[in-house]
C-alpha cells in the first residue's frame, strides 16, 4: 500500500497531467495497484499515459475514486445518491467512463456503471434503447431491419 | 466451469470481432467482455429485445456460446399458465417490482400474477404462445396440453393424443417432434410420464411408466430425444409397487416419483439415467397432512405436506439421505401457492401447493419450474431424429 501523502501523475489522451493522491488510485485501480506494487512507477519521473482517456473522463474517474476513497464510511443511502449524481451524464459520457473504469479496472465504478446501464435497458423496447443510447447506426441492412420489425412488433 | 466458458468464449470471440470491425466509440461497438458483462445481468426478455437493437449485438447474442455463458448465469425462474393454456408467463425477478412487499417473502398469492387488469406488482410479462398442431382427431375440441420442464426445454403433450407431442425451446420457439410411442394395450391404473436430462451424455430423456391393474407388472419406456424410437427398458422395478402420483420432479440425473405400494405405504422413487435403476428414498416426517407433492429448490430435492390451513416444506439436505429431511418452511395455506423471495440474492420462486380448490381460488393455473434459455437445439440435441423446426413461424404446424 502507498502512503497517504505521496502523489502519482496521470496524464490523459490530450497530454494534460493530473496529480492524485497515491493511496485514492491504488485503492481502486487494480491496474495502478499492480504498477505500484511492482515498482514500475517512479515517483520521481514517471507518469502514466491513459492514451485512451480524455481529460474530462480522467477528471471524473479521479473525482469518483476520491469520494470514494474519503466517504468509505458514509451511510449507503448517501453514497448511492452522491453515485446517482456522479452517472448522471449523457450516453458519450457514460461511454467514456465505462471505457475508463474497465482500462484501470476500478471494479466499483464498472459495477455501478453496468447497474446503470442495465436499468436503461430493462424493461424497454427497442426503439427506447436505440434513443437512450444514442444508437443511429444499427447495422442492420434495411431489409433485416424490415425482417425483424415483422418478426417481432411487440419489441419495438 | 463458467469462468473457462466465458474465458474462451471471449477469446474466440474477440479474435473474430477484431478482423471484421472497425472500432467505433459507441455502445454499438462496445467490447465483448463489456457488452458481456452487461448481458449476463438482463432479464432474458431485455436480451432477445437487444438482439434486434443493433448488429454487433445481434451477432453477439445468435453466437450459441454466448448462450451456453448465459445459461450458466441464469437462474431458475417459473413459468405460468391458466391450466392447459398454451400462454406461457415468464415470472422473472427483473420484472417484478418488489417495493410493496420487501418484508414479507411469502405473501403474493396466483392471483395478482395470473390478473393482469388488477393493480398487481406484477406483470405477467414476457409470455410465450406455443401453438400445437391441430389434427382431425382433434379437431372442434378444446386440446388440453400437458408440460414438463427440464434444463430449458419443454416436453410437450396433448392430454387426448399423446402422440402429439413436441420437445421445444419456449423461448426461442424451436421445437423437434419425438417419435410416435405403442398404445399401451393391457388395462393400467395410471400412467406416469417424465422428463429429464442425463448429465453425462448431455441427452434429454422422456419416459413413460405404467403398472397394469392385474399383476402389477411394471413397462418403463425411455425415449432419448433426439433418436427415433421408444425403449423399453428392463429394471429391477419394485413388485409391490402399485401407484405412482403426478409427474415427475428431475434432480441429479434422475426422475423423482412419489409411489404408493400395495399396503398403502409412501415413498419417493428415484429412476436414475446412469444406471438406470430404480432406488427408493423416505418421505419426510408427516403429522398427518392429506396432501404432498415433490419439487426441487435450491439443488435439493423438496417436499410439501399441506392441508387447507398449513404447508410445511421440507428440505433433502443431503440426496438420498432419509435422515437429512429438515423443515424449511411453514406457512399458512391461503393462495393455492407458495413463494420465496430473497432480495439479497435476487431469487424468486413460486411454487405450487398439492392444496387447491378452484372454488376458493377461482383460478385453475400451472406453476412450472423453467431455467430459460437461448441455446440452439440443434447444439444441445444430437440423433438421427433432429429437424429443428420453430413454432413461431406458423406454416411449420400444418
Amino acid at each position: 500500500m502507498g502512503s497517504p501523502l505521496k502523489k502519482i501523475m496521470l496524464c490523459s489522451s490530450e497530454k494534460e497531467i493530473f496529480s492524485v493522491e497515491e493511496q485514492v488510485m491504488v485503492q481502486h485501480s487494480v491496474i495502478i495497484n499492480n504498477m505500484i506494487e511492482d515498482g514500475s512507477y517512479n515517483y520521481e519521473e514517471s507518469k502514466i499515459p491513459l492514451d485512451c482517456v480524455d481529460s474530462k473522463t480522467l477528471k471524473k474517474v479521479i473525482d469518483y475514486c476520491t469520494y470514494h476513497t474519503h466517504h468509505h464510511n458514509d451511510n449507503q443511502e448517501d453514497l448511492e445518491a452522491w453515485d446517482a449524481q456522479f452517472l448522471n451524464v449523457d450516453s458519450n459520457g457514460l461511454y467514456d467512463l465505462l471505457m475508463a473504469a474497465n482500462y484501470l479496472e476500478i471494479r466499483n465504478l464498472l459495477d455501478l456503471i453496468y447497474r446503470t446501464i442495465k436499468n436503461m435497458i430493462k424493461g424497454k423496447k427497442i426503439d427506447e434503447i436505440r434513443r437512450i443510447l444514442n444508437i443511429k447506426d444499427h447495422g442492420f441492412t434495411p431489409e433485416e431491419e424490415e425482417q425483424n420489425r415483422k418478426e417481432y412488433p411487440h419489441f419495438y | 466451469m463458467g469462468k473457462i466458458i466465458k474465458f474462451l468464449f471471449q477469446y474466440f470471440f474477440t479474435c473474430q470481432l477484431r478482423k471484421s470491425q472497425v472500432r467505433k466509440s459507441c455502445f454499438t461497438s462496445l467490447p465483448i467482455d463489456i457488452i458481456t458483462d452487461i448481458f449476463v445481468r438482463l432479464p432474458i426478455e431485455s436480451v432477445l429485445i437487444c438482439r434486434c437493437v443493433c448488429k454487433h449485438w445481434n451477432t453477439l447474442i445468435s453466437d450459441p456460446n454466448f448462450a451456453k455463458l448465459l445459461f450458466t448465469y441464469t437462474p431458475p425462474t417459473t413459468m405460468i399458465r391458466h391450466l392447459h393454456s398454451r400462454i406461457f408467463h415468464l415470472v422473472e425477478y427483473d420484472r417484478i417490482k418488489w417495493h410493496e412487499r420487501k418484508n414479507n417473502p411469502l405473501c403474493c398469492s396466483v392471483f395478482e400474477v395470473l390478473e393482469p387488469n388488477s393493480n398487481s406488482s406484477i406483470k405477467l410479462d414476457p409470455k410465450f404462445e406455443i401453438p400445437l398442431p391441430d389434427p382431425k382427431s382433434i379437431q372442434g375440441r378444446k386440446i388440453y396440453v400437458d408440460v414438463l420442464s427440464c434444463n430449458g426445454l419443454f416436453y410437450l403433450s396433448c392430454l387426448m393424443d399423446r402422440d402429439i407431442s413436441l420437445v421445444c425451446n419456449p423461448i426461442t420457439g424451436e421445437f423437434i417432434r419425438p417419435p410416435k410411442i405403442a398404445a399401451i394395450l393391457k388395462p393400467c391404473k395410471q400412467i406416469s410420464w417424465g422428463f429429464g436430462f442425463h448429465p453425462k451424455t448431455n441427452q434429454y430423456k422422456v419416459m413413460r411408466i405404467h403398472i397394469s391393474k392385474h399383476d402389477h407388472h411394471m413397462v418403463v419406456e425411455m425415449h432419448t430425444v433426439g433418436t427415433s424410437t421408444w425403449i423399453n427398458i428392463e429394471v429391477d422395478y419394485p413388485k409391490h409397487l402399485i401407484k405412482l402420483f403426478d409427474y415427475s420432479t428431475y434432480l441429479n440425473g434422475a426422475l423423482h416419483w412419489i409411489g404408493m405400494d400395495v399396503d398403502g405405504n409412501i415413498s419417493i422413487w428415484a429412476f436414475n439415467f446412469d444406471t438406470e435403476r430404480f432406488q427408493s428414498f423416505p418421505m419426510a416426517p408427516n403429522d398427518q397432512y392429506p396432501n404432498f407433492a415433490l419439487f426441487e429448490f435450491r439443488g435439493s430435492l423438496c417436499l410439501i405436506y399441506c392441508n387447507e390451513l398449513l404447508a410445511k416444506t421440507w428440505m433433502m439436505e443431503r440426496y438420498g439421505v432419509g435422515e437429512s429431511w429438515v423443515p424449511i418452511l411453514t406457512t399458512s395455506q391461503l393462495h393455492g401457492c407458495l413463494t420465496y423471495h430473497d432480495s439479497e440474492n435476487q431469487e424468486f420462486r413460486i411454487f405450487a401447493s398439492p392444496w387447491y380448490d378452484p372454488k376458493v381460488h377461482g383460478y385453475n393455473v400451472e406453476i412450472i419450474s423453467h431455467v430459460p434459455t437461448l441455446i440452439p437445439l440443434k447444439d444441445i440435441i444430437i440423433g438421427d431424429n433432429v429437424e429443428v423446426q420453430n413454432i413461431y413461424s406458423r406454416h411449420n404446424l400444418n
